[in-house]
C-alpha cells in the first residue's frame, strides 16, 4: 500500500467518509500523514460527517478568528467549539434545532468543554458586573 | 461499497476493429477499440492516431492488464440500454471482480490510475477503503505491512491537531 501515489491513498481514505479513518489512517506512517494532511476535500467531508455541513457553513460565514485564515478545515474544525460557544450566545436554540440529536450531543458536550477551557467571555464578565451594578443602585 | 457500474456508463466512442495492448512483461491482448478506449488513457491516444496497430503499456504488467480488460469488456457490454444487466447484477459482479489477493488488488488500483479508468479506481479503492474500516493505526500497519516512521512526537503532534473529532 505505501507505493500507490498519495492522490490514490487519498481516494481510498475518500471512501470512508470519517474523520477517525483519516486520524487513524494520518497516523499509520509519515507517508499516509502528508498525503492525507495534504488534502482539503478529505478534511472538509470528514468535518462533515463528524458535525454537519450547517455547522461548517456556520464556520465558514463567521470564518473571522485567526484560525480561520488557513484553508485547512483540518485547522477550520479545531475551532468548532469556539464558534459553538458564539453560536450559543447568538442564538443557541435556533442552532441546535438545525441539528439532529447525535451532534447536539456533540456541540453540547464542546460547548462544556469550552466552558471549562476558557470559562465566560469578558463581554460576560462586563455583563455580569453591570448587572450586578445596576441591582444594587 | 461505491457503484462504480454506473460511472462506467460514459459513451463508447465510435471506435472500429481491434488494437492490440501490449503489457510490460511482453503479454499481448488484441482488443476491441471500443473496449479498450474504456481506459481514457488508450482512448487519448486512440484519438491522435486511429491507425496504430498496437500500444505498449510500460506499467501494467499481463495479469493486471487482462483483468482491466475483463472488467471494461463487461461494463461495455453490461452498461448498453438494451443489455438486460440490472444495476444491482453490475454490483454483484463488481464485488465478485475485486475478490483478489491484496497484491493484485494494488497491482489493479495502479493499473486503474496509470489507464485512467475512473469507475474501476473507484472500485478497487473504496475495497480497500472496506478493509481499513474501524481499524486502529497498529490494525492498519499489520494488515498492510506498513512501516511506522513516525516519531512519538509527530504522533503527539496528529492527535493534538485531531482533538476536535474525540471531543
Amino acid at each position: 500500500m505505501e507505493q500507490l501515489p498519495d492522490e490514490v491513498v487519498q481516494l481510498i481514505f475518500h471512501h470512508l467518509h470519517s474523520g477517525s479513518a483519516l486520524v487513524a489512517g494520518s497516523l499509520t506512517s509519515r507517508k499516509f500523514r502528508d498525503a492525507l494532511w495534504s488534502s482539503d476535500p478529505l478534511w472538509r467531508e470528514a468535518f462533515d460527517h463528524e458535525f454537519g455541513s450547517e455547522a461548517r457553513d456556520a464556520v465558514l460565514l463567521h470564518g473571522t478568528t485567526r484560525k480561520m485564515q488557513t484553508t485547512q478545515l483540518r485547522s477550520q474544525a479545531q475551532i468548532i467549539d469556539d464558534m459553538v460557544w458564539r453560536q450559543k450566545y447568538a442564538d443557541h436554540k435556533a442552532f441546535l434545532k438545525e441539528v439532529d440529536q447525535d451532534r447536539s450531543r456533540r456541540i453540547e458536550k464542546a460547548i462544556q468543554q469550552m466552558k471549562k477551557r476558557y470559562g465566560p467571555r469578558p463581554e460576560d464578565w462586563f455583563n455580569l458586573i453591570a448587572w450586578g451594578f445596576l441591582s444594587l443602585w | 461499497m461505491a457503484t462504480p457500474a454506473a460511472a462506467a456508463a460514459a459513451p463508447a466512442p465510435q471506435l472500429e476493429g481491434d488494437i492490440k495492448l501490449v503489457s510490460e512483461d511482453a503479454h499481448e491482448f488484441v482488443t476491441p477499440k471500443n473496449v479498450a478506449a474504456q481506459c481514457k488513457m488508450i482512448k487519448t491516444m486512440l484519438e491522435v492516431s486511429e491507425e496504430q496497430e498496437f500500444i505498449n503499456l510500460p506499467n501494467v504488467k499481463g495479469k493486471e492488464l487482462e483483468k482491466v480488460i475483463e472488467y471494461c469488456r463487461y461494463h461495455v457490454q453490461a452498461d448498453k440500454p438494451d443489455s438486460g444487466v440490472s444495476d444491482n447484477d453490475k454490483k454483484t459482479w463488481d464485488e465478485n471482480f475485486v475478490k483478489v489477493d491484496k497484491e493484485t488488488l494494488f497491482n489493479l488500483i495502479m493499473a486503474a490510475n496509470y489507464l485512467d479508468v475512473k469507475s474501476l479506481l473507484d472500485l478497487t479503492c473504496a475495497t480497500v477503503a472496506n478493509m481499513l474500516k474501524n481499524k486502529t493505526p497498529e490494525e492498519i500497519r499489520r494488515e498492510f505491512n506498513i512501516k511506522n516512521d513516525l516519531t512519538p512526537e509527530e504522533e503527539e503532534e496528529i492527535k493534538r491537531e485531531s482533538a476536535w473529532l474525540y471531543q
